[in-house]
């Protein structure tokens, strides 16, 4: 390999990118759950056959315990166990009291009860009971195989490897709450008080995410490292994915066809926002452009932020001033003598983004 | 160890508020001069200067005149700072303000007024709006009149709605911000719906940090676990179903956190406060929270130098200082250790892991408020309100 070693923003962005093509957030059964579209039937059958992954989740990160020799690591990578399995000497989520602590109001203490059992109770709530999860009577034979794949990983591979595989969740910090929302909205036959997985999960997952990434970028240090981790989330995403095809081929819509996941290199002008040449970009109400004068650059401020420009994005909105996006295309062909066609696009794209970010409006 | 640049500044012009609100952040020794609520010309006397428009600093019982601040922002600019936030106390107090913004518009500083709007008339409004105010940050108490003026301790809620509207009349982007604690977090829900029939861009539902005024009434604010899970699943909610439309941050109150928050980006990395008396701060509640570090005052020395060497600047900057377990954790570049006061608020010593991380040795001070705010049946509802001295000599006049 003759690539270097990227520095963090760029590992990071590499990062992103696997999630932001793979994930499976995108897998139309999960569409189609978070839109209200699935049969109890079907609901049920994700319920039991992700209820593997769950299980299997603590015996994963104890292999990759078993496989990291530095204390700071493992001390940090325990508590996911702790959190899947419960722990007796917590309450609830949160880290209080001591065991067999009587409450002033007579009850006993809520103990964390785990992940796990959060999920057992998602099942019963379902109308799926506990030992219909445990003895893996629905269980389909991809989503068994994907899962073994996943906890094989972390066993063979080194430790920071299996923790990149990991990062998954750092592409969605919303999921489980658009979940915990749509299945309060549309599944209204699911006893509400099964859902508290979800819930336990919307602040546990920005804080695993962010402690995973903060573990790979240190541990991951050289360019192999680097490009194996990606790879390595790549793989997790597609273990993800193929649960999903294969719970999809066995309860989902009966069309004879499973959904494709996007290709690799989704290019061309088909992605770029379409909007005419005579659409007229403005900057949004309460933004600001402004030249850094300690680095030169381009930024853009706005109510309690500050966004800093590459070169491109700061052209661009230097042109923003009323013309038409045809207008500033040609100018900016003009200025740097490139090709229309092309620049057309990449201005849109980042004028997508900007958008996006709410710092620009198009009329 | 390179120092970076700052971007943003927090200029407290005053610690006189009309409001008395018991989760103040100023600190509690501090009582400075104040107007009072009930006077009906508080806020309207600074239209009258106009043609002057300047404070001479023997007006203000040790606040920073206005050219000490037009100075201070100016330096501040030249440092590499962006964003300037008005703040208090009240910065509407201060009949310079439409100076001091102009003043940062020419220095190209992104200006954010941070207001409990009492004092803003129309005139005013007009006033600030053509000196090149960028946007309003408004602070609410409640969506329910009766409880958010028990909260501040004063009639506000209603001239709060007028004001809300003028922000919006004046096409300046509004900010709410509800401070949320155990006696109004139920109300979250209602909370939100006055934002979107206020016209908000962006609601902030913080929860209250327990700093200053707060800190002493932790047992009246501090709301219970399941309360705090509700309002995250109607903060959650809201959040989706308003996207587009109106931006929503719930700000959990961190001691159900199981890390520590990122304080500041790291002390000394991106923000500086400067408060009313001059003194310059790496965290705006640094001069109460940590008795023992001496802050530089911009009479004496200028903000370049105060923020590249002086030793309240220098303490906590980088990873050096750390102590384990932060020492060897590779988040220590993502939460910094956490929070500098916190850890002397709570630890008494600065220095120590906020104890709000379960890898502190401390941990267990938290826990034990949390085991108690969560296990008692009678939770304490009594709170002292902010202490505001009487207004003095010029200030009435």
């Amino acid at each position: 390999m003759t690539t270097g070693l990227w520095d963090r923003e760029t590992f990071v962005e590499n990062l992103r990118a696997v999630g932001t093509r793979a994930y499976h957030d995108k897998h139309p059964f999960h569409v189609a759950m978070n839109e209200g579209q699935l049969s109890p039937e079907a609901l049920r059958g994700w319920v039991a056959n992700r209820f593997y992954y769950q299980r299997n989740i603590p015996i994963k990160d104890a292999a990759i315990l078993s496989n990291c020799p530095v204390r700071e690591v493992r001390r940090i990578w325990i508590h996911r166990i702790l959190d899947h399995d419960g722990d007796a000497t917590r309450r609830g989520g949160l880290q209080s009291a001591q065991p067999g602590e009587i409450s002033a109001a007579g009850k006993p203490p809520l103990l964390d009860e785990g992940g796990i059992e959060a999920w057992l109770r998602l099942g019963e709530s379902c109308g799926l009971s506990r030992a219909e999860l445990v003895d893996n009577r629905h269980l389909q034979p991809g989503v068994r195989f994907a899962v073994d794949a996943y906890v094989n990983l972390a066993r063979t591979r080194a430790w920071p490897i299996a923790i990149a595989s990991s990062l998954t969740e750092l592409f969605a910090p919303d999921l489980m709450a658009t979940r915990l929302v749509a299945f309060e909205k549309f599944y209204p036959w699911i006893d509400p008080r099964g859902l508290d997985y979800f819930r336990r999960r919307t602040s546990q997952a920005r804080r695993d995410s962010d402690e995973a990434l903060a573990i790979v970028l240190e541990y991951c240090s050289t360019p192999e490292l680097q490009g194996e981790a990606v790879r390595a989330l790549e793989f997790k995403c597609d273990v993800l994915w193929a649960m999903l095809d294969a719970i999809h081929h066995a309860y989902g819509n009966k069309e004879g066809r499973l959904p494709s996941r996007p290709t690799k290199n989704p290019g061309g002008l088909e992605t770029a926002a379409p909007w005419s040449d005579s659409a007229r970009p403005r900057l949004a109400k309460g933004v600001r452009l402004e030249v850094d004068s300690a680095t030169g650059k381009g930024v853009l401020l706005y109510p309690e932020g500050i966004v800093e420009l590459n070169e491109t994005a700061h052209e661009i909105l230097a042109c923003c001033d009323g013309r038409a996006l045809g207008e500033i295309v040609q100018v900016l062909a003009e200025k740097y003598d490139a090709d229309v066609a092309a620049l057309a696009v990449d201005v849109r794209e980042t004028l997508a983004d900007l958008q996006q970010r709410k710092l620009i409006e198009i009329k | 160890m390179t120092i970076p640049r700052p971007y943003a500044l927090l200029a407290e012009l005053t610690y006189r508020c009309p409001l008395h609100c018991p989760y103040c952040s100023n600190p509690t020794h501090y009582c400075r001069a104040t107007a009072s609520v009930a006077d009906p010309e508080f806020g309207r006397r600074s239209a009258r200067p106009t043609n002057t428009a300047a404070v001479a600093s023997t007006d203000l019982n040790g606040e920073l005149a206005t050219n000490e601040w037009t100075r201070v922002i100016r330096e501040a600019a030249a440092l590499g700072v962006l964003q300037i936030g008005f703040s208090g106390g009240e910065p509407l107090a201060r009949y310079d303000l439409s100076h001091l913004i102009r003043t940062a518009r020419e220095a190209n500083l992104y200006t954010n007024l941070i207001t409990s709007g009492i004092g803003l008339d129309d005139d005013r409004m007009h006033k600030l709006r053509d000196a090149g105010l960028d946007s309003v940050q408004l602070s609410f108490q409640s969506d329910d009149a009766d409880l958010a003026d028990e909260i501040a301790g004063a009639h506000a809620h209603q001239r709060k709605l007028a004001v809300a509207q003028k922000i919006r009349e004046a096409g300046i982007p509004l900010s709410l911000n509800f401070v949320i604690h155990r006696r109004n977090i139920d109300r979250l829900s209602q909370m939100i719906e006055l934002a979107e029939a206020l016209g908000a861009e962006r609601v902030e539902l913080a929860n209250v940090q327990f700093y200053g005024w707060a800190f002493r009434n932790r047992a009246a604010l501090l709301p219970t676990r399941d309360q705090v899970d509700r309002a995250r699943d109607i903060a959650t909610a809201a959040k989706a179903r308003l996207a587009g439309k109106i931006d929503i941050f719930y700000v959990l109150p961190d001691y159900y956190e199981t890390r520590p928050k990122p304080c500041l980006n790291g002390w000394g990395q991106r923000y500086l406060t400067v408060n009313p008396n001059g003194d310059v701060l790496p965290c705006p509640t640094a001069s109460s929270a940590i008795p023992d570090l001496r802050f530089e005052n911009v009479r004496a020395r200028d903000l370049e130098w105060i923020w590249r060497e002086s030793e309240s600047f220098n303490r906590f900057r980088g990873t050096e200082w750390m102590p384990e377990p932060c020492q060897s954790c590779p988040q220590r570049e993502i939460d910094f250790g956490g929070c500098r006061c916190q850890a002397a608020l709570l630890t008494r010593n600065a220095a120590n892991t906020d104890p709000v991380c379960t890898l502190s040795p401390n941990r267990a001070v938290v826990d034990a408020v949390l085991g108690e705010i969560n296990s008692s049946s009678e939770l304490a509802r009594d709170w002292t309100y902010r202490a505001n001295a009487h207004v003095t000599s010029s200030i009435r006049s």
